[in-house]
């Protein structure tokens, strides 16, 4: 098989999701860092990579594809990963499938990278104009996508989708955990959430930690940027 | 294997994504309606069986299950439909797993959200025409169709693929909404016009039949959006 290629910023979320899961699994590749913040996803030689310059995005061999959670599940397939990652019981799939689909409009774009962007992207580094009612609704946002997640989708387990992690928690924890970089804790206030959250760092081990490394050197950063936020 | 037990309303476009599934693919299923104009999701009868109070819903031998893609993906399996709605071979699947994802922040972001600004908002709550937002999911609408015209169906007959597959069905339902305000996504797009024919013709008569609730609704509005 030829070696993978990714392209990721390890600033993105969805990348995080994805190295996470290489990295758990031992997939060997090639990295390829490709920076949000330098535009380089905007280039030319980048479109040939991928025509709709997003990433993450993954060259193997002659086949390209893009969108992280389309990935994850063609890795999962691709590499014949441990079941619990991705269930072949159609049952105990379907169940992932359905909170990988409500994450896109829900945890992706109601989350914490909404937080995120509007208390410090937005203003700071897109010098545009957001409101104080703005950034408030954000934070208004995250917890109303929080109170959902608890409620439907993590409930009493230890993880998504049940006693196992899954891709389902690495996409989730993903877009959950970007703002604490800026004191934005989504465990605070909620047990459940931070159990979850323990789990998965159990679970991964010097994996998380990894991972993580590039967003938290970030906060350096950004510290001086960010105003105090009731959360 | 019993039958699916379908919650759904005519109005949302994921219920007719799972509606037009279970219709092409021969799926036994019994209709429940539940009525969004009348807030019936959020109704204590219907979280009794869907606590999420959402629609599409399944409910398959006591398994209950949300999101119209996820439906589909379950019934494409579980079923065992034609390979071609949901392929097995992990690279073909790959593609239309790729469609499947941008397609939440992408197409539905370009056609439901203007249909609503359009018809609904303007049309039935009778409030101001609202043309930043309007112009801006024109934009988004542009983007979108590009994006189709010249790489899901630059190589291929349908989405990243050569036969019709679940990605088709979820995208002309999208796009067969914007039609009932006006907007022709083929006008200026060949890719783009001859996908969506074909896509409808081996729908066949399901899909009229699906649509005509929508159709009554929208046609006394006579709505004609201007669209490139």
């Amino acid at each position: 098989m030829a070696k993978l290629q990714f392209y990721f910023d390890p600033l993105s979320e969805p990348c995080r999701s994805v190295q996470l899961f290489l990295e758990a699994n031992k997939i060997p590749y090639e990295a390829k860092l490709t920076e949000l913040l330098s535009a380089e996803t905007r280039t030319e030689q980048f479109k040939k990579i991928n025509p709709v310059q997003t990433i993450p995005a993954i060259v193997h061999g002659d086949f390209k594809m893009f969108e992280s959670i389309a990935i994850l599940q063609y890795l999962t397939a691709k590499f014949s990963t441990p079941d619990h990652w991705y269930p072949t019981d159609i049952t105990k799939r379907a169940r992932i499938n359905e909170y990988l689909h409500w994450h896109h409009m829900n945890a992706r774009w109601k989350g914490g990278l909404l937080v995120v962007m509007k208390y410090i992207y937005e203003p700071h580094f897109y010098k545009r104009e957001v409101s104080e009612e703005v950034k408030k609704a954000s934070i208004v946002a995250l917890k109303s996508t929080l109170d959902i997640f608890e409620k439907c989708f993590l409930k009493d387990h230890k993880f998504i989708a049940g006693d196992e992690i899954s891709i389902a928690d690495l996409l989730a924890i993903g877009e959950f955990i970007a703002p604490d970089i800026i004191g934005v804790y989504v465990g605070k206030g909620r047990p459940k959430v931070e159990a979850w959250h323990n789990n998965i760092k159990k679970a991964l081990g010097a994996t998380y930690d990894k991972a993580h490394e590039a967003l938290y050197h970030h906060m350096n950063d950004i510290k001086n940027l960010v105003p105090p936020i009731d959360y | 294997m019993s039958k699916i037990d379908f919650y759904s309303f005519f109005a949302s476009p994921p219920c007719r994504v799972v509606h037009t599934f279970l219709e092409i693919a021969k799926i036994p299923y019994e209709y429940h309606t539940i009525d969004l104009i009348k807030v019936e999701q959020q109704s204590e009868e219907f979280r009794k069986i869907n606590p999420h109070g959402k629609v599409p819903a399944i409910v398959h031998d006591g398994f209950l299950l949300t999101e119209s893609i996820a439906i589909v993906q379950y019934l494409a399996q579980k079923f065992k439909t034609e390979d071609h709605w949901y392929p097995s071979d992990s690279k073909k699947r790959a593609k239309i797993d790729e469609y499947l994802c941008w397609h939440h922040s992408n197409c539905r972001q370009g056609t439901g959200v203007l249909f609503f600004h359009v018809a609904i908002a303007t049309n039935v709550r009778k409030q101001p025409r609202n043309e930043d937002v309007i112009k801006e999911r024109k934009a988004k609408l542009t983007d979108v169709l590009n994006f189709f015209e010249n790489y899901f169906l630059k190589d291929s007959k349908f989405i990243n693929s050569d036969d019709i597959s679940i990605a088709d069905i979820a995208a002309i339902i999208e796009f067969q909404q914007i039609k009932y305000i006006g907007i022709d996504i083929g006008k200026t797009r060949p890719n783009v016009k001859a996908w969506r024919d074909r896509v409808i013709a081996r729908l066949g008569p399901t899909f009229d039949t699906i649509h005509e609730p929508l159709g009554k609704m929208t046609e006394p509005m006579q709505i004609t959006e201007d669209f490139e």
